[in-house]
């Protein structure tokens, strides 16, 4: 804790360093309520919730670029989210090397950890960031190929990745991208393509793949996966209306258990109301194969199914309340409903 | 009673054809003006687009540095006109944009002189300004000029 606090004042040190390279934080945070009729699910009893502090700078030093993004989570772990060093050849070509969020689907590289860029309060169950149970491998450690190409057809955007594979640490039941070292030889690999068609505005299709070996922490090895992901997105802004989609296919090749298919996709509609007002809806489903050796260690490896109805007021454009109910269906068929209110700042 | 009527038809749309020739003749315009060294003569009102919106950051090997007005008049026709967005649109977009990719928002600059100062100075240097202010000394050449209304 005293460690996680001395590099916190550090990066505020540095950040006001009166230099020419001084960096501007810049952040989000969020705070909120939750009621759930699910008995005793830590967190959502009808508690409140310091939910996350994010800092961030971004500089260019000597047309070298540089991005940090921490977050403190739960009110007190801090995380290096995001540390890239990067160099922009032209917008058709930028590299980018250090800790990034995998090109995987749309949501996964657009809101990152800033909450109040996001639509609803949460993200689909099955795109949960790694680092808290999640599924898919959101993070990485390598180095990253992407940039944007304008043709007749319209805009191509690209990224292209290698990184270390995730690894699951069976002690605290995540997945951890490797951040400074890979455990097996084998590395992940992903690309991710998105078209921007000129014929219709506003819409945006994308293609996404990822292949890792996924091994855990214990010595004999007891989980080792040959993990393929594919990601379908397809988002929609027109005017006030706002609509996305995605899809996810996880093959996971098993040495031991065999082959496994796990498949999630989520929907979402918004509208906004003179920019202040955002009713949304959002469905999504996660459907795990029986057995999976890689999803039965993981929190958020479960069959889900969740509906939510939600309502979001911008106070300003830094500044956003957001009011949500949720319908969920998990492994079992167990129902239940939760409520949620959530205050989301930008600054 | 026919030609009163006729007179008064007449007159209203001469009216309305006068207002909307004096409206267009007081029109005001903007200027896209850019560093002497730009690589082009011209541009199209979809790059200036681009390049605010940070998806446009080189030219020819040039990297495009865009300078934003301080004075809130001309930034919101701008914005509005040219950009298609609203004031609070364009700056929660940025916001998202500089927290996604790191991309530098384009740089504020104070006066109409400070702009033309400052791009005349700058290579790949990018900006907009009222046709009114482009002196013909001043340093920069003008790469589009689009009417922005009353």
């Amino acid at each position: 804790m005293i460690a996680q606090i001395v590099s916190l004042l550090a990066l505020i040190f540095v950040a006001g360093l009166p230099c020419v390279y001084a960096f501007e934080f810049k952040g989000f945070a969020d705070v909120s309520f939750t009621k759930s009729t699910k008995d005793a699910d830590a967190h959502r009893n009808g508690d409140f919730a310091f939910g996350s502090l994010d800092l961030y700078v971004a500089e260019v030093v000597e047309d070298v670029e540089i991005l940090i993004e921490t977050l403190i989570e739960e009110g007190d772990e801090l995380d290096i989210e995001r540390l890239t060093i990067g160099y922009t050849f032209n917008d058709a070509a930028k590299l980018r090397m250090g800790r990034f969020h995998t090109p995987l689907g749309f949501w996964n590289t657009a809101y990152h950890h800033g909450v109040q860029l996001q639509p609803t309060i949460e993200r689909p169950k099955f795109l949960t960031f790694d680092d808290a149970g999640g599924i898919l491998p959101t993070h990485v450690v390598g180095v990253n190929l992407l940039g944007r190409v304008n043709t007749r057809a319209g805009a191509v955007d690209y990224s292209a990745m290698l990184g270390n594979g995730p690894m699951i640490d069976l002690g605290k039941a995540v997945l951890t991208p490797n951040n400074t070292s890979d455990n097996n030889i084998g590395k992940s690999a992903a690309f991710n393509v998105s078209i921007s068609p000129s014929v219709i505005a506003g819409l945006k299709l994308g293609v996404s793949g990822h292949i890792a070996e996924v091994t855990s922490n214990d010595d004999p090895v007891t989980i080792d996966v040959d993990q393929t992901i594919y990601a379908l997105s397809a988002v929609y802004t027109k005017g006030p209306l706002g609509m996305a989609a995605e899809y996810f296919r996880i093959e996971d090749k098993s040495k031991s258990a065999g082959d496994f298919t796990n498949t999630a996709y989520y929907g979402l509609i918004k509208y906004s109301i003179k920019e202040k007002w955002e009713p949304y809806l959002m469905y999504e489903k996660l459907s795990v194969g029986d057995d999976d050796p890689y999803m039965s260690v993981l929190q958020a490896g479960i069959d889900n199914k969740e509906m939510t109805l939600g309502l979001r007021y911008n106070i300003s454009y830094r500044s956003s309340l957001k009011g949500e109910y949720r319908n969920i269906i998990d492994e079992g068929g167990k129902d239940w409903d939760e409520v949620a209110l959530q205050w989301a700042l930008a600054f | 009673m026919t030609n009163v009527k006729f007179g008064l038809l007449s007159g209203l749309i001469i009216l309305l054809l006068s207002g909307t020739i004096y409206a267009s003749a007081y029109a005001r315009e903007l200027a896209i003006i850019a560093n002497k060294d730009y690589p082009s003569d011209s541009i199209s009102a979809t790059t200036v687009k681009d390049i605010y919106l940070g998806e446009k950051t080189s030219e020819r090997g040039i990297k495009i540095k865009p300078m934003e007005q301080r004075d809130e008049e001309i930034k919101s026709r701008f914005i509005e006109r040219v950009l298609g967005s609203s004031m609070d649109g364009y700056k929660a977009y940025w916001i998202k944009k500089f927290f996604q990719e790191g991309v530098m928002p384009p740089a504020v600059k104070g006066t109409p002189s400070e702009v033309l100062t400052v791009i005349s100075q700058t290579k790949g240097a990018v900006g907009y300004i009222w046709i009114d202010d482009v002196k013909k000394d001043s340093g920069v050449k003008v790469l589009l000029k689009i009417e922005v209304g009353n």
